[in-house]
Formats: C-alpha cells, structure tokens, sequence
C-alpha cells in the first residue's frame, strides 16, 4: 500500500519571496493530481501551529517546503523531532517544522518521517510575485520534489 | 527608596507588551502598568482606500481574529451602502462569527494559559507551554487542538482559507453554503461536544480544588461590564444593542446603538503606552473603566439562549457570583478562562442551531447597492469583546476617516489594575531594596494580563515577536530589576 504522504508549504505569498513555499507545494499538488497520487495531501500555510499535529498523525512522510535565508540552493534536508531542549517557545501556536514533529511524537507516540525542501530566498519585501534569483532556482526545485515524491530522497 | 519591577516582554500572548511595577520609598506597591509598545498606524494607511477594501484589509490586522475585523468592516459596509444583506448572509456571517469565538478560545484556554494551572505557577516556565501540556495532559491538548481545528475548518470551509479571508463583504458574504459543507459541519459536531464535556468536566473538578480561590478572587475589582445583548437581553454576536451592567447587577446603560459610541465612550492616550484607554464617559476617565469580553458578554447578559450553555452559565454565576450582585455577577478575571469555555459551548449550540435552519442554504447571499451614506459604525462581538470600526467616507466611496476601537483597549484600564491586584496580593509587601522577584509570583502576575488574552496585534495594529518583560523600578525610576522572557 502507498504511504500516506503530505507537503506542507510554509511561507507568506505577500512577501516576496516568502511564498516560495507556497507556490512549490502548489506544484506538489498539480504534479500528485497528473499522476494520480491519491496519497499524497498538500496544504499551504503561512506558519505550523499546533493543530497540524492532526495532520502529521495520519501520513507516514511528510515534506515541509520552506524559504530559508541561509540556503544557498535548493537542497532536501531530513528532519529529527526536536529534543526536549529545543522545545520551549513563549507564544505557543508559531513552531518551526522540528517543534511540529516533537509535538506529534508527544501525542501519538510517533512521528512522520520528515524532510525540508530549503529554498533559498533573496527579497521578503512586501508585494507579491517571487524576485529573479528566487524563479530561477524553481527548476531545481521542482526536480527535488519529483525526487520526494518518488521515495529517491 | 523606591523601586520599579518590570516584566518584559509578557509571554503567551499575541503581541509585546512590558508590565512596570513601581514602588514607593517604603517597599510597597504605588502604581502598575502595563505597557504596550509597537504601532503600526492601520488607521492611518486605511486612509485614501475604497471602504469596500476595508474587510480584506482590516482582516490582515491580526491572525488570530480576522473574521472579526472583517466581518465589522463587512457591517459599516452595509450601512455605507445602506443595504440589509440578505436573511442567509446573516445567517452564514453569524455562523462565522461563531467559529472564529470557537476557535480563538480553545487557543487561549488550551495553548496559553492551561499550562500555568496544568503545571503549576511554580513550574519551570521553560515547561509552561504547548508541550509541557501534552505531557501532561495529552487528553487535554489533543482535545484542545481538536476543538480549534474545528473552528479553522469551519472558517476555511466557508470563505476558502484558514486567515486573511475576505469572504465578509458590505452587503453580505461572497458565496453561498454548499450543501455538503453544513453536513460536513454537522457531523464534527458530536465529537466536539463530547470534548467539550470532559474538558468541562476536568476544569470544574480544579475549580471545586486547586483553582477555588483564584476564580472567586485572581483580579477581583468592582467595574462596569459592556457587550451587546440581543432584543430578549440573551447573548450575543453579531447584532443587538449595547448595554452596560455594575458589578452589583444594576443595568448601566440599555439599547446603546454603536452608531453613537462616541457619546457615551472616550479614549485617553497615555504618554507610556501606545494603546489607547477607552473609558465609559458618563463617568469620566480613569473612573469609567469597563470590562468587555466573555465575562462581560456572561455578566450583562440574561441568558445564553441554548440549553448546556444556559446551564453551563448557571454553574459559572454559582462559583463566581458575587454576593453583592446576589451572585449574578463575576467580578474576577480569572474567570474569563471558564467564561470562553461556557461561550464554546454556547458557539457549539449555535452553529448546530443555525445549520439546521434551511434558509441558511438560499442561493442569494449578497444585496448590491452604490455609495447611500457617508459614514457608518461596524460592531460585533470579537472572541476578546466588542469591536468598533468606524469610517467616513467621500462621494466616491475612499476613506477620509478611519476609527478602530478594539477589544484590548477597552480592557486596558481593567488589565492595569487587574496586575496591581494581583501583584499586591501576591508579592510580599515591603519588597527588600534588593530582593529577587520569585518567578512564580512573576508568573502570577503576567496570568493576570493573560485572563483577558490581550491581542496586541488587534490593538495596536501592530505585528512583530511576541515575548513577556517584567521591570521594577524604585520611586526616581531607576530601574531595579528585570525579568525577560522570549
């Protein structure tokens, strides 16, 4: 039977290249549709909160796909449940991908296995569309996510 | 000598905010003030724009309660346009509303504040959060998170997404309910009830304990409470009347129309805080301080209108009501947690109750109408308390004047000196020229801002991180001590 996957793209459409996460999760969803992935789930969100724990407990692999200003390209990086050191957060509904993992583990006992497609991003200003430097890694991108999707990466 | 104690930034609430405790020459309390310091300037950039962009722009002022800004800019639209949107428009943006309470509630009570009686005042606030819960409780929180994805869903499912919708609009609502989406709804609906039993069930066996004294006296003042009522005086959200009660039960005010907010409300602008101090104005300011929120909407009320909230109101005016007020009225802020967990209960029924109404399926959601008037005030209930926006317009329908009066405004007079109760009755007066804070006191005291789940991003307009400052300064304003927390 297929696994139960889910990409979540993180990010904000209205800051530039911030929704790169966004618009390469939209990708997921046409690439799984033409495929006919009925496996694999997509959402969009502009930051994890708690409740995506309901979400982490059904798949059994889970790709976040995020703007990262330190990434020099595209890259795919596994991802381990935060330890308990990493945990501690004053505002309680804004957790980074490995919070989110730890916080599924915490409830059900398990956690996905995890993986972050880091995109890197030049301009978080505001407006809406992606800068140059950001469209041209989106080839690079895409290709990874194929690689995700198909159980390569 | 005298000293200043500050807590900065407040923690598990949404926005920065600094708490400064002075203290006179001889150790004791003199005066405390929570301090709110980011602007963002909403008021003044709305300025220039179509009134008809109001609802999607006001709704990116917070993402915890944009239904709330929209669905007020939705109802000035409405009188702009001098339209009444169409039975099953309201109907679906009542069925919003309620969601959106929902939801914001089980954040507050589940994620931000469970934690300090959950794990104890005391306990290493490295803990006191969202995973020192699930630790716990994995009960609690799984069902607490249950409880507000639900509210996400029901919001996402009528106008698209989760944030930052802009389905509201003056007239109505974009698009009508499909029928697959009110039985979707529907059939959450169980699950949510029986979360809400035990979870009711575990918080009164706390109240009947641990919690007893804090829900009788944790931020207990005399104040005056304002929400909107319906025709009956029942509860609610979206349309009414305004009415003020005393904490001894006696109405204030009755069939306030926010139309005229002004004239019975003032706002003072202090020099150390950004946000504004809205203050009832037959009584002048400071001394015309009112509460808003669930445990004003539950005081000035008479009654819920729905069977388990009505009773569920029943069992929260017997452990809170004071005798003043013949038991009728609750006058600690600590009860504002069970407040929003009677309201989500009463959300719970009121969405059943609308969904299973048939004209909320009507095809025809929106009236269309040109510019009719210049100016219009907005009101609804926001999970935090009533919500103003108040615009005027030119001929062409572009803002020339943008007014917002938010929820934790109105409460700031009320937070103020809800942490001077507090820090009175919980720091050992004199305080030592040099004694350390206990961080459990300072806990205490920074829970006391966290009953009225204070919105910074709504009130200020302001967005940015999010983290709790506590000072203690002597009587010049040296700073003493502080205590930061990110």
């Amino acid at each position: 039977m297929a696994s139960a996957d889910l990409v979540i793209g993180i990010g904000n459409p209205l800051r530039g290249d911030d929704g790169i996460g966004a618009l390469v999760a939209g990708q997921a969803r046409s690439l799984a549709a033409g495929a006919h992935r009925g496996n694999l789930r997509v959402q969009v969100v502009q930051q994890l909160t708690p409740e995506r724990v309901l979400d982490l407990q059904r798949a059994d692999r889970v790709l976040f796909v995020d703007a990262c200003c330190q990434a020099a390209a595209p890259c795919l990086q596994p991802l381990a449940v935060a330890q308990p050191g990493e945990l501690a957060l004053g505002l309680s509904h804004r957790l980074e991908p490995a919070q989110l993992l730890a916080l599924t583990d915490l409830l059900s006992g398990r956690a996905p296995a995890a993986t972050l497609l880091r995109l890197p991003v030049h301009v978080l200003d505001h407006g809406q569309g992606l800068s140059p430097m950001a469209r041209r890694q989106l080839p690079q991108a895409r290709w990874l996510l194929l690689q995700w999707m198909n159980g390569h990466a | 000598m005298t000293r200043t104690i500050t807590i900065d930034p407040v923690t598990r609430i949404e926005g920065h905010a600094r708490i400064t405790l002075q203290l006179d020459g001889r150790g004791h309390l003199a005066d405390a003030r929570f301090q709110v310091l980011e602007v963002r300037g909403f008021e003044q950039f709305c300025v220039g724009r179509p009134f008809t962009e109001m609802a999607g722009l006001t709704s990116r002022i917070c993402g915890i309660c944009p239904v709330s800004h929209q669905l007020a800019a939705a109802r000035a639209g409405d009188k702009l346009l001098a339209v009444q949107p169409p039975e099953a428009a309201q109907l679906l943006r009542r069925l919003l509303n309620l969601a959106q309470i929902l939801q914001s509630h089980a954040l507050s009570f589940f994620y931000l504040s469970s934690p300090d009686w959950l794990l104890g005042w005391s306990s290493d606030p490295a803990r006191r959060n969202i995973f020192g819960l699930m630790a716990a409780d994995p009960e609690l929180a799984r069902g607490g998170i249950g409880l507000r994805q639900f509210g996400q869903q029901v919001i996402e499912r009528l106008g698209g997404r989760r944030i930052h919708q802009a389905w509201a609009v003056p007239g109505g609502v974009r698009t009508p309910l499909a029928p697959e989406t009110r039985d979707w709804i529907l059939a959450q609906l169980p699950q949510a009830r029986a979360t809400m039993a035990r979870v009711l069930d575990g918080y009164k066996r706390l109240l009947d304990g641990p919690l007893r004294h804090e829900q009788r006296s944790f931020g207990s003042f005399a104040s005056l409470f304002m929400a909107l009522v319906g025709p009956d005086g029942c509860w609610e959200t979206l349309d009414g009347a305004l009415r003020l009660v005393d904490s001894r039960a006696q109405v204030v005010a009755s069939a306030l129309s926010a139309d005229d907010y002004d004239r019975f409300l003032g706002e003072v602008l202090e020099d150390w805080s950004v946000l504004k101090f809205p203050y009832y104005r037959p009584l002048g300011y400071p001394k015309g301080l009112y509460r808003v929120g669930p445990l004003a909407r539950l005081n000035v009320c008479t009654a819920i209108g729905t069977p388990w909230a009505d009773a569920e109101l029943a069992d929260f005016r017997g452990r809170g009501g004071t005798p003043a007020s013949g038991g009728r009225i609750v006058t600690a802020a600590f009860a504002y947690h069970q407040a929003r967990l009677v309201e989500i209960v009463a959300c719970l029924e009121g969405i059943e109750a609308l969904l299973q109404d048939p004209r909320i399926l009507d095809r025809r959601v929106r009236a269309h109408a040109s510019l009719n008037a210049l100016e219009a005030v907005g009101v609804g209930e926001a999970p935090r308390g009533t919500l103003f926006h108040h615009y005027r317009v030119d001929d062409n329908g572009l803002l020339t004047a943008v007014n917002l009066i938010i929820a934790t405004g109105q409460n700031n007079l009320a937070m103020n000196r809800t942490v001077a109760q507090i820090a009175r009755a919980c720091l050992p007066w004199p305080l030592p020229a040099s004694a350390a804070i206990p961080e459990a006191l300072l806990n205490r005291v920074e829970a006391g801002i966290r009953c009225y789940d204070p919105c910074l991003s709504c009130s200020t307009h302001a967005a940015g991180a999010m983290p709790l400052h506590i000072e203690l300064r002597d009587a010049s304003g040296a700073l003493l001590c502080e205590t930061v927390r990110d």
